[in-house]
């Protein structure tokens, strides 16, 4: 008697579910992605050492209290928008990077806020800014780059 | 004479091509996401106006409310911040550190970190918010 052939069985993957998990992986980047790009300004820093007798060859020097900003040699006060307009004037851009340099000297007591405002004001008229390093005495001296 | 009746035509959405479509997203969002490390780290953002949307650098640099200073999401401490920033963008072509620095820490704390980065010869891309009205 011949026995009937058993019909092969077709070899399959399943593959209904990788989708699932596609989408499952598609919800969990959704989650965690952030599509905000930063706000805020490139800082530079002028090559240098610190030196506070640096300071004379620089052009401007902004004094950073918690309430008001003083401009130049003469401590003049003025508020941030005063700043910005004093700034411009200044035509910052079309002088060499070397009279662009801007130092600005924040107190101790002067929270970020200000001095962000401040910096970011003289980056945007395309000043190159000049670290302050407080020294024990309080007095600041300009620093850069070593 | 009986008329013979249609077969009913079976109503299908093909879902084949869903699986091909979720896979190129996946690969989208692989090429484009960076993982925020540095959300644990929690502070409030200064306001300004004079800032503008920019790119995301690979290396970051935060100063909590606290004044604790934190490399890529982990703590570190000010003296060893310029040896750290040093190595982290060593191997990197573009020498740009992000530095995000609580609204409220004052000028004796933020100001070590800034002289650090400076000596660490990298550019400072300094991050905050968007303000309108604020002076």
């Amino acid at each position: 008697m011949a026995l009937p052939r058993r019909a092969p069985k077709e070899a399959v993957i399943e593959i209904g579910s990788f989708s699932d998990i596609a989408f499952l992986m598609n919800i969990f980047f959704i989650l965690t992605a952030e599509f905000m790009r930063p706000a805020g300004v490139n800082m530079q820093i002028p090559s240098g050492s610190a030196d506070p007798g640096k300071r004379q060859d620089t052009i401007l020097t902004i004094n950073v209290s918690p309430e008001k900003v003083f401009y130049g040699e003469k401590n003049e006060p003025m508020t941030l928008e005063e700043l910005r307009k004093r700034l411009l004037k200044e035509n910052l851009r079309a002088k060499p990077p070397a009279q662009r340099v801007v130092i600005v000297d924040a107190g101790k007591d002067v929270p970020y806020e200000r001095y962000f405002q401040v910096v970011t004001a003289v980056a945007r008229a395309h000043g190159v800014i000049a670290l302050v390093e407080q020294t024990e005495k309080g007095e600041g001296g300009a620093g850069g780059r070593p | 004479m009986s008329i013979k009746r249609r077969a009913r035509l079976e109503l299908t959405v093909p879902t084949a091509s869903m699986g091909d479509i979720a896979f190129l997203l996946i690969i989208f969002f692989l090429l484009t996401t960076s993982f925020a490390k540095e959300k644990q780290v929690k502070l409030k953002n200064p306001l300004s106006r004079d800032i503008y949307a920019m790119k995301e650098p690979p290396v970051f640099v935060s100063v909590d409310k606290n004044g604790a200073v934190w490399l890529q999401g982990r703590r570190c401490s000010v003296e060893s911040l310029e040896e750290g920033v040093k190595t982290a963008v060593a191997t990197r072509a573009q020498k740009l550190v992000k530095l995000r620095v609580d609204r409220a820490v004052r000028q004796e704390q933020y100001g070590p970190v800034f002289l650090a980065l400076s000596r660490a010869g990298v550019e400072i891309a300094l991050v905050g918010q968007q303000a309108k009205d604020k002076d």
